[in-house]
C-alpha cells in the first residue's frame, strides 16, 4: 500500500528522531516520523536527563571542538524550546561539577579546563573543599579538586522529546507511531522509499535516527554501522524537598534530582544485547554505592528502577553524515551516552546537511569513514562494552 | 464534621491506652491499633497536603497501597498511617507537601 | 556479590487465606515452607485479625472471619512453617529468587517452588470528590471495622456492586453510624433468572437475603441501576450525590440525587495485585468477566513460568473461599513435585480440590453476571478531576496527551506523570488505560499496562544498600 509522500521520512522516534524532524520541519521540510513503539520509548525516556558542557567526555576533546558544538547548540536551543512550543521541558542550568579522585585525571581535567575557559566557556577550577562546597548534599573524602561550570544542567528528557514531537506535529509532521520499517528502497543511487508495516512511503530524504537498532536500519541498504546496544539501568527514589542542587560529574553510581523531587540514581553501562532487565545485582551496587557520596538519601525509598538501551560505537561519538551514495540517505546515530546532550544539536546539523545549507559544523565531524571498514570476517567492529557483572566506573 | 469517638466497642475490650502527639495536642489512643485507627476514631480524617496543589487527602485504602495516608511520623515524613501501630509518646504531624526531611546525622 | 541465601523448598508470598492454605497444605505434607507478608500479623485482608494487644475479639458479628482466620493463622504456625513478617517482596529475578526487603536490609531467596498469593485491592474509580477526606474504600472500610472496631464516619453513603456493599452496610449499621443509602450500580433485574444455580449455594443466598432485610428494617434506600456521582466539600465530604447509570455502569446525564453525609465508602469490585506475577515473568491474559488482567494457570495454578503458582485474589479476586481452595490446590501440587504426594493418594486430593473449586466456580459465575463490572464508571471522571492521585494529575493533562499520540499508558505516564508516583500506578492504572480505550476508540488491553518493574513496593534505600541472609 502507498502512503503519502514525504520529502524526510525519519526513521526513529526517540530524543534524535523528534529533533530532527522538528528543525527540518522548521526548515519547511514535509517529515515522516515512523516509529515502532510511541516517541520516546527507548535510551531516549531511560537516562539520567544531564545536559553537560564540560564534563567526562570532555577529557577527550580538551580543545572545544565538534562534540562541545553539538552540545553548545543544544543547550541554546533548550533554553527556549519550552516557551517555542508550549511544553515545560523542566530544563535548569544549575550548574555541574566534575571531579578527580586521582592526580591524572586532576590534571587531565585542568588542561581540558584550559582548553575550554581559552574557548571562551565559563568553567572554574577548584580545590577538594571548593568542590564540596558547590554542592553540600555530595561527599567524598577521596576528592583532590575539580572543575564547576556554571553551564551545565539538567532536562526532564521524557518532556523533552513530547517537546519536540510537539513542536514537529505543530508544523505538519506526520507521525506513524507502532509502526515498524521494514526496508529502505533505492536505487540509481539514491533513496526512493522507505517501506513499513503500514505502508510504502516514497521520500527524497531518510534520516537514519533508530538509536540502539540503527544496525538493522543500515543493513536496509547494505550500510554496517558500528551501533551496539549498552544497557544503562537506573534507580529513582520517591520525591522530596530540593537538596541536591547541582549537577555532579564523576561519581559512579551519580544522584541528580529532578523538578519533581525524585533522586535519579545511575547508571550502569554494560553489554547485555537487547536485553532491558535490572539486575538485583546493580540495585544493591547502586544503593551501596551512592550512599557514601550522597549520605542523606539514606532515609529514602526507592520507588522505581529502569533500563535503557544505548547506541554505543568504539569511539562514543556519534555519526551525523548525509551519505553521497545512495544520495538521500543520511545518519544520525551512535549517540552513545549524550543523545540528550547532542538531540537538538544533531537536529540542527541534519537540518542543515538535508537543506544544502553550509553545515554549521565541518561536514566529516562524524563520518562513518573514521571507523575502518567493517566486513563480515574481521574489520573493527564496535568494541562491546564490558560485560554485565562489571559496572563501568566512567560517567559523563 | 463528626463528633465524640467513633470507636464501636467498649474501652474494655482494647489494649491498655496510650498517649500520642498529634500535631502538638495529646491524642489517646489504644495499643494495637494502626494510626489510622487512632485518628480516624477522633473524627480527624486529614492525614497531609498535597504537593502540587495543597488539597487535604485522608485515608482510603486502609492497606497501604494507595500512599494518600502519608503522614510525618517522629520526624520522618511518608510513613503509611494505616501501616503504622501507635506507641506511647509517638509524635505525628499531618504532613505538608513533600514534607520536611531533615539532615541525616 | 554474594550467592543468594540457601533455598527453601517453598517460599509462599501473602498471608491471607490463599496463601495461609497453601502453606498449610504443603507443610502437612512435609514441604518446607517459607511465608512471607507485608504486615506484621498473618490473615491479609479477609482474614484480618484484631491487635494482639485487644484482649478479646469483641462482639461475636464482626469476628467470625477473624475466628476462621484465626484458626488456620495457628494451623499454619503449629506445622513449623517458617515466617517472615513484616516484609515486603519486592522484586522477583531469574523466575524463582524473591527479593525481600524489612525497613534495614534486603535477602535474597531462591525457591524452588514459588507460590504467588498478593491478594487484590479496591478498585479504584476516579470521580469529582474522591480526594475528599472522608471517601475510603470496601475494603478500607472494613479494615477499620473489622480490624479496629471504628468506624469511618457517622453518616454514610455506601456506593459500589456486590454482595459487600450489604456487608459493610450492615457493620455499619451494627456500628450505630446512619447509612444514608446503598446504591448497587448493578440493574439486578430478573433475578429469578439466576435462581436455579443459586440453589447449590443457598447459604450465600440466605446471607444476602438477611442482609437486604436488615437495612429496609433501617429504613436505608437500596438504590440498583445508581452509582456514586460526586463527592462534595473542601477539607473533607460533608455530601455526595448518585446518578441512574445504564447497564454500563455510565452514570446518565440527569438529576442527581444528593445526600447529606460525611463519609463515603465506594466499593466498584477489586484489581488483582499482578506486580509479582508480572516480575516472575509470567504470562497475564485479559478477562472480561473480571474486569481485567489475570495471571494464565493450569488446573492446579501453576503460571506459564515452571514452579510460579499463583492462587487466590491475585489471580482474579473471586472471595475467600476460592482463595482457600486454590492455595490447597498449590499446597498439594508443590507437595507432588517434592515427592510427598503421588500416585493415587495425590490424583484423589487434587480430585477433591477441583470438585470443589468447580462447586465455587458456579456461584462466581453467577456473581459475575449479576455484578458484571461497567466500565461506563471510568466516564465519571471529569475533566478536572484527579486521576493520577499521587502525582496530582487530572483526566484532562492525560487526555491532551493521548490526543498528541500517547496511546500506551507507558506514553501518557512518560508525559504527564501519571502513575509516576509512590502508588506505583496502582490507583491510575485502569482509570487511566479505560480513558486511553475511549479516547482512541481502541480495546482496553491496547492500552497496555505500566512496565513491570522492581520494586514492586517502596523499598527503604538503606535496606537495599544492605544484604542479609
Amino acid at each position: 500500500m502507498r502512503l503519502a509522500a514525504s520529502d524526510v521520512v525519519v526513521i526513529g522516534g526517540g530524543a534524535i528522531g523528534t529533533a530532527v524532524a522538528y528543525y527540518l520541519a522548521v526548515e519547511g521540510k514535509s517529515v515522516t516520523v515512523v516509529e515502532r513503539r510511541g516517541v520516546g520509548q527507548e535510551a531516549s525516556g531511560a537516562n539520567v536527563g544531564l545536559v553537560t558542557l564540560f564534563s567526562g567526555h570532555s577529557l577527550d576533546e580538551p580543545d572545544p571542538g565538534p562534540l562541545y558544538e553539538l552540545t553548545r547548540a543544544s543547550v541554546e536551543a533548550y533554553t527556549t524550546l519550552g516557551e517555542e512550543v508550549g511544553v515545560d521541558i523542566e530544563y535548569e542550568q544549575c550548574g555541574g561539577v566534575v571531579f578527580a579522585e586521582t592526580e591524572d585525571k586532576l590534571a587531565t581535567l585542568k588542561r581540558a579546563a584550559e582548553g575550554y575557559r581559552r574557548h571562551g566557556v565559563p568553567v572554574d577550577v577548584l580545590d577538594p573543599r571548593g568542590v564540596l562546597d558547590c554542592e553540600p548534599a555530595f561527599y567524598s573524602e577521596r576528592i583532590l579538586g575539580g572543575v564547576f561550570c556554571p553551564l551545565n544542567g539538567q532536562v526532564n528528557p521524557l518532556l523533552l522529546c513530547r517537546a519536540f514531537a510537539t513542536g514537529a506535529r505543530r508544523r505538519g509532521v506526520r507521525f506513524l507511531l507502532g509502526t515498524t520499517v521494514q526496508n529502505i528502497y533505492h536505487g540509481n543511487g539514491r533513496v526512493r522509499a522507505v517501506k513499513t508495516s503500514e505502508g510504502d512511503i516514497p521520500c527524497e530524504v531518510v534520516v537514519n535516527a533508530a538509536g540502539a537498532w540503527a544496525a538493522d536500519i543500515g543493513d536496509m541498504t547494505g550500510l554496517r554501522l558500528p551501533v551496539v546496544p549498552a544497557r544503562g539501568q537506573i534507580m529513582l527514589t520517591e520525591p522530596v524537598p530540593r537538596f541536591i542542587r547541582r549537577v555532579v560529574s564523576g561519581a559512579e553510581p551519580s544522584a541528580r534530582q529532578t523538578r519533581r523531587g525524585n533522586v535519579i540514581i545511575g547508571s550502569t553501562i554494560e553489554n547485555a544485547g537487547f536485553d532491558k532487565n535490572v539486575t538485583t545485582g546493580t540495585i544493591a551496587h547502586f544503593a551501596r554505592g551512592v550512599l557514601p557520596s550522597f549520605p542523606r538519601l539514606a532515609g529514602l525509598d526507592v520507588i522505581r528502577t529502569w533500563a535503557g538501551l544505548r547506541p554505543a560505537t568504539p569511539d562514543h561519538k556519534p555519526i551525523i553524515q548525509s551519505l553521497d551514495e545512495p544520495a538521500g540517505l543520511c545518519l544520525a546515530v551512535g549517540h552513545s551516552r549524550r543523545g540528550i546532550c547532542y538531540a537538538a544539536g544533531t537536529g540542527r546539523l541534519v537540518a542543515d546537511l538535508v537543506t544544502g545549507r553550509p553545515p554549521y559544523l565541518p561536514r566529516d565531524a562524524f563520518n562513518l569513514a573514521r571507523f575502518a571498514p567493517m566486513s563480515p570476517a574481521g574489520g573493527e567492529q564496535a568494541p562491546p562494552p564490558p560485560g554485565p557483572d562489571h559496572i563501568r566506573a566512567r560517567s559523563t | 464534621m463528626t463528633q465524640g469517638d467513633l470507636r464501636m466497642t467498649a474501652a474494655a475490650e482494647r489494649g491498655r491506652t496510650l498517649t500520642m502527639l498529634v500535631d502538638g495536642g495529646e491524642l489517646t489512643a489504644h495499643e494495637g491499633e494502626s494510626i489510622a485507627a487512632a485518628l480516624l476514631a477522633a473524627g480527624r480524617r486529614l492525614t497531609r497536603w498535597t504537593a502540587r496543589t495543597g488539597e487535604p487527602r485522608g485515608y482510603f485504602c486502609g492497606m497501604g497501597v494507595c500512599q494518600d495516608c502519608l503522614m510525618t511520623v517522629d520526624g520522618l515524613p511518608n510513613v503509611r498511617a494505616c501501616m503504622t501501630p501507635v506507641r506511647e509518646g509517638l509524635r505525628v504531624e499531618t504532613q505538608r507537601g513533600l514534607g520536611e526531611w531533615g539532615v541525616v546525622p | 556479590m554474594s550467592a543468594p541465601a540457601p533455598s527453601v523448598d517453598c517460599v509462599v508470598v501473602g498471608g491471607g487465606p490463599a496463601g495461609l492454605a497453601a502453606a498449610r497444605t504443603a507443610a502437612r505434607h512435609g514441604v518446607r515452607v517459607l511465608l512471607i507478608d507485608e504486615n506484621a500479623e498473618l490473615g491479609g485482608q479477609y482474614y484480618r485479625q484484631m491487635p494482639a494487644a485487644f484482649p478479646s475479639a469483641g462482639d461475636g458479628v464482626l469476628g467470625r472471619e477473624s475466628v476462621e482466620g484465626g484458626r488456620l493463622i495457628d494451623e499454619v504456625r503449629s506445622l513449623g512453617v517458617e515466617l517472615c513478617l513484616g516484609a515486603v517482596v519486592w522484586g522477583i529475578f531469574d523466575q524463582r529468587t524473591v527479593a525481600v526487603a524489612t525497613r534495614d536490609a534486603t535477602r535474597r531467596i531462591t525457591a524452588q517452588a514459588l507460590i504467588l498469593a498478593p491478594g487484590a485491592y479496591d478498585r479504584p474509580v476516579p470521580f469529582p470528590g474522591w480526594t475528599l477526606p472522608g471517601v475510603l474504600t470496601a475494603g478500607g472500610a472494613q479494615n477499620l471495622m473489622k480490624g479496629y472496631r471504628v468506624l469511618p464516619g457517622r453518616r454514610v453513603l455506601v456506593a459500589g456492586s456486590g454482595p459487600l456493599l450489604l456487608v459493610v452496610a450492615h457493620y455499619l449499621l451494627h456500628g450505630g453510624a446512619r447509612v444514608a443509602a446503598v446504591c448497587e450500580a448493578s440493574a439486578m433485574r430478573q433475578l429469578w433468572r439466576y435462581a436455579h444455580r443459586m440453589l447449590p449455594h443457598l447459604n450465600f443466598v440466605q446471607q444476602g437475603y438477611r442482609y437486604r432485610q436488615e437495612i429496609e428494617a433501617a429504613g436505608v434506600p437500596f438504590l440498583t441501576g445508581h452509582v456514586i456521582r460526586r463527592a462534595l466539600g473542601s477539607a473533607e465530604v460533608t455530601g455526595a450525590a448518585v446518578a441512574p447509570c445504564d447497564d454500563d455502569w455510565a452514570p446518565i446525564r440527569g438529576p442527581e440525587q444528593s445526600f447529606d453525609v460525611d463519609t463515603v465508602i465506594v466499593g466498584y469490585g477489586f484489581v488483582s495485585s499482578l506486580e509479582l506475577s508480572r516480575l516472575a515473568g509470567c504470562e497475564h491474559r485479559w478477562e472480561a468477566a473480571l474486569g481485567g488482567w489475570v495471571p494464565v494457570r493450569s488446573r492446579e495454578m501453576e503460571s506459564t513460568v515452571p514452579g510460579v503458582f499463583v492462587v487466590g485474589d491475585g489471580a482474579g479476586a473471586a472471595g475467600s473461599a476460592v482463595a482457600l481452595e486454590e492455595g490447597h490446590m498449590a499446597g498439594l501440587a508443590v507437595a507432588g513435585r517434592f515427592g510427598r504426594l503421588a500416585g493415587r493418594e495425590y490424583a484423589r486430593a487434587v480430585s477433591r480440590a477441583r470438585g470443589r473449586l468447580l462447586h465455587l466456580a458456579g456461584f462466581r459465575r453467577v456473581m459475575d453476571e449479576l455484578y458484571r463490572f461497567g466500565p461506563g464508571l471510568y466516564t465519571l471522571a471529569e475533566r478536572d478531576t484527579t486521576l493520577c492521585r499521587c502525582e496530582e494529575v487530572t483526566a484532562a493533562e492525560a487526555l491532551e496527551a493521548v490526543r498528541e499520540g500517547a496511546t500506551h499508558v507507558n506514553e501518557v505516564k512518560a508525559w504527564t506523570r501519571v502513575g509516576m508516583g509512590r502508588c506505583q500506578g496502582r490507583m491510575c492504572g485502569p482509570a487511566l488505560a479505560h480513558l486511553i480505550a475511549r479516547a482512541t476508540g481502541r480495546p482496553v488491553t491496547d492500552a497496555g499496562v505500566f512496565t513491570p518493574r522492581p520494586p514492586a513496593k517502596p523499598v527503604p534505600l538503606a535496606a537495599l544498600a544492605q544484604e542479609s541472609h
